[in-house]
């Protein structure tokens, strides 16, 4: 069940992997170890294979994991079929940092909200 | 080359805006610690400065510069901006792809034209609304193929060089027939030189443009005619389109002979001349500059073009009551008094278009601008003439 590629929009800027459902106009934000599993997945690895990888490397959490590619399949962006990659992780890498994602899914608000009067430290989507 | 800004340099500009134009192009903790001296709190930005601050946001982390406490604010504004233009491109590129099916030739303008051809991180220039351009004679038909679709409705009566559209309250278009107020028929007929070659038409002009659809020198043209058409030097556009200019890296002679061909080569040059700190800081905008500042190869329409910025800019250095179009109708060849009693007219039917302003109130503010655009103006005339005489009384004196 390897990422519906085709409907999302993806930037990897570094130490955050940022991902945009075409359709809804729902934001991801992953930080922090989650993004090698994120990388992974984006490289068409499969989410069961990519799990057991990413629980063996440092600073993960499982139950984040798991909840991340549940919320994925929530979200209908895993398919049932496809080609999957070779379950070669080598060249996957994960930002050092707690792991943490972020779904925002309220295409208006995220539009209106004010990157800079309506926001904490952390920045836009992050309500203050 | 890059010249790193120094904050006791004397290049250092005195608008907010133009130094952070100056990080922009060339990135340092000095120039950005110069701009937070002058905004604290990252507040109160001008329309110039956010579009900006996610540009120089990337610039800065690129150099290792990092904002000790608005890093979180900054890197926020960026992905605001990413967000909202990927969202906007997709759709709009889904447009097109309908339109271009449906037999429309459409193309891309402005900030979404350089996205897509320069290949800028999306994140990095906020654009206002999606600029299409469409083959002028298919302009009706295409306006009524978009408002055919759910969601979509008009905002406002089609201009003389575009129409504005919604989508469902989040994307809105700009749907041209011209790319920019010059080029239409209207100001030639009336022997307006500037703005359009010669023998060209929105048609002709549209034809060319197509053919040169994936140039990326060509969409910069485009762009750089648009803001300086549009805005005059002391304005805001003109920054942030110097700042593109620069990024994009295409030197002045490969865009030169368009614009020479539309006799623009003054409106250009005035747009560079109002910013020397940023000119300063941009090799590109530097050798522009100094091209430019040759005026041995005017021509008869160029140097007429030059003296009525010229004026122009006397006037404006006085503070004199100015409307927005004031310098589009200096470049379109309209005598102070003309630009005056347009403005009159501008402001009459802004009133008049507002249903919720009554008779009296309408009454009142055509009265007033009246009265700002002759008195005011007069007064200064006189007050210049006056000036000017006592000065060659002073000479004659001494």
């Amino acid at each position: 069940m390897p990422l519906e590629r085709n409907k999302l929009d993806v930037e990897d800027f570094g130490d955050e992997v940022v991902m945009l459902e075409l359709e809804t106009g729902t934001y991801w934000s992953v930080k922090g170890t989650l993004t090698g599993l994120a990388r992974a997945l984006l490289a068409s690895h499969d989410p069961a294979a990519t799990l057991a990888w990413w629980n063996q490397q440092p600073e993960t959490q499982a139950e984040i994991g798991a909840e991340f590619i549940q919320k994925l399949g929530e979200h209908g962006l895993l398919v049932e079929s496809g080609q999957v990659a070779n379950a070669d992780f080598a060249e996957i890498v994960c930002e050092p940092g707690a792991p943490r994602f972020t779904v925002q899914d309220d295409l208006a608000d995220l539009v209106k909200l004010d990157p800079i009067h309506d926001v904490g430290s952390e920045g836009w989507p992050n309500k203050a | 080359m890059e010249h790193p800004i120094d904050a006791s340099s004397q290049l250092l500009p005195e608008r907010r805006d133009a130094l952070l134009a100056q990080v922009a192009i060339a990135p340092s903790a000095e120039g950005w610690a110069a701009w937070r001296e002058r905004c604290p709190d990252v507040d109160g930005l001008s329309p110039t400065e956010f579009r900006l601050l996610p540009f120089v946001w990337q610039q800065l982390r690129a150099k290792g510069v990092v904002d000790p406490v608005y890093d979180g604010k900054l890197r926020g504004i960026h992905r605001k901006i990413w967000y909202q233009n990927r969202l906007r491109l997709n759709w709009a590129e889904g447009l097109v792809e309908e339109m271009q099916a449906a037999g429309f030739q459409v193309l891309f303008l402005k900030g979404f034209r350089f996205i897509r051809q320069f290949g800028w991180d999306p994140g990095t220039r906020p654009c206002a609304d999606v600029d299409l351009w469409v083959r002028p004679s298919q302009h009706a038909a295409a306006q009524d193929f978009l408002l055919a679709k759910p969601g979509m409705r008009a905002t406002g009566e089609v201009r003389a060089h575009a129409c504005d559209l919604i989508f469902n309250s989040v994307h809105s278009l700009d749907l041209h027939r011209i790319p920019h107020l010059l080029a239409d028929p209207a100001n030639r007929a009336r022997g307006s030189t500037v703005g359009l070659a010669p023998d060209q038409g929105p048609e002709s002009l549209f034809e060319a443009a197509w053919a040169e659809k994936d140039d990326p020198a060509s969409g910069l043209t485009l762009g750089l005619m648009n803001a300086f058409i549009h805005d005059g030097p002391d304005r805001r556009t003109a920054i942030s389109a110097l700042v593109d200019w620069h990024r994009t890296g295409i030197q002045w002679a490969t865009i030169a002979p368009t614009v020479e061909a539309t006799a623009l080569r003054p409106a250009f040059l005035a747009q560079l001349d109002a910013h020397p700190e940023i000119v300063a800081s941009s090799t590109l905008l530097h050798a522009a500059h100094t091209a430019l500042s040759d005026r041995s190869t005017w021509s008869p329409a160029e140097h007429a073009l030059a003296a009525n910025i010229e004026t122009f800019e006397t006037i404006r250095a006085e503070r004199y009551p100015w409307s927005y179009h004031h310098w589009l109708w200096t470049l379109a060849g309209y005598a102070p008094w003309q630009r005056d009693l347009k403005s009159i007219r501008y402001g009459a039917d802004f009133t008049r278009k507002d249903p919720n302003i009554p008779l009296h109130i309408r009454a009142i503010s055509i009265v007033r601008g009246t009265a700002y655009y002759t008195l005011h103006r007069r007064a200064s005339e006189l007050a210049r003439a006056t000036k000017k005489r006592r000065t060659a009384d002073a000479a004659r004196t001494q």
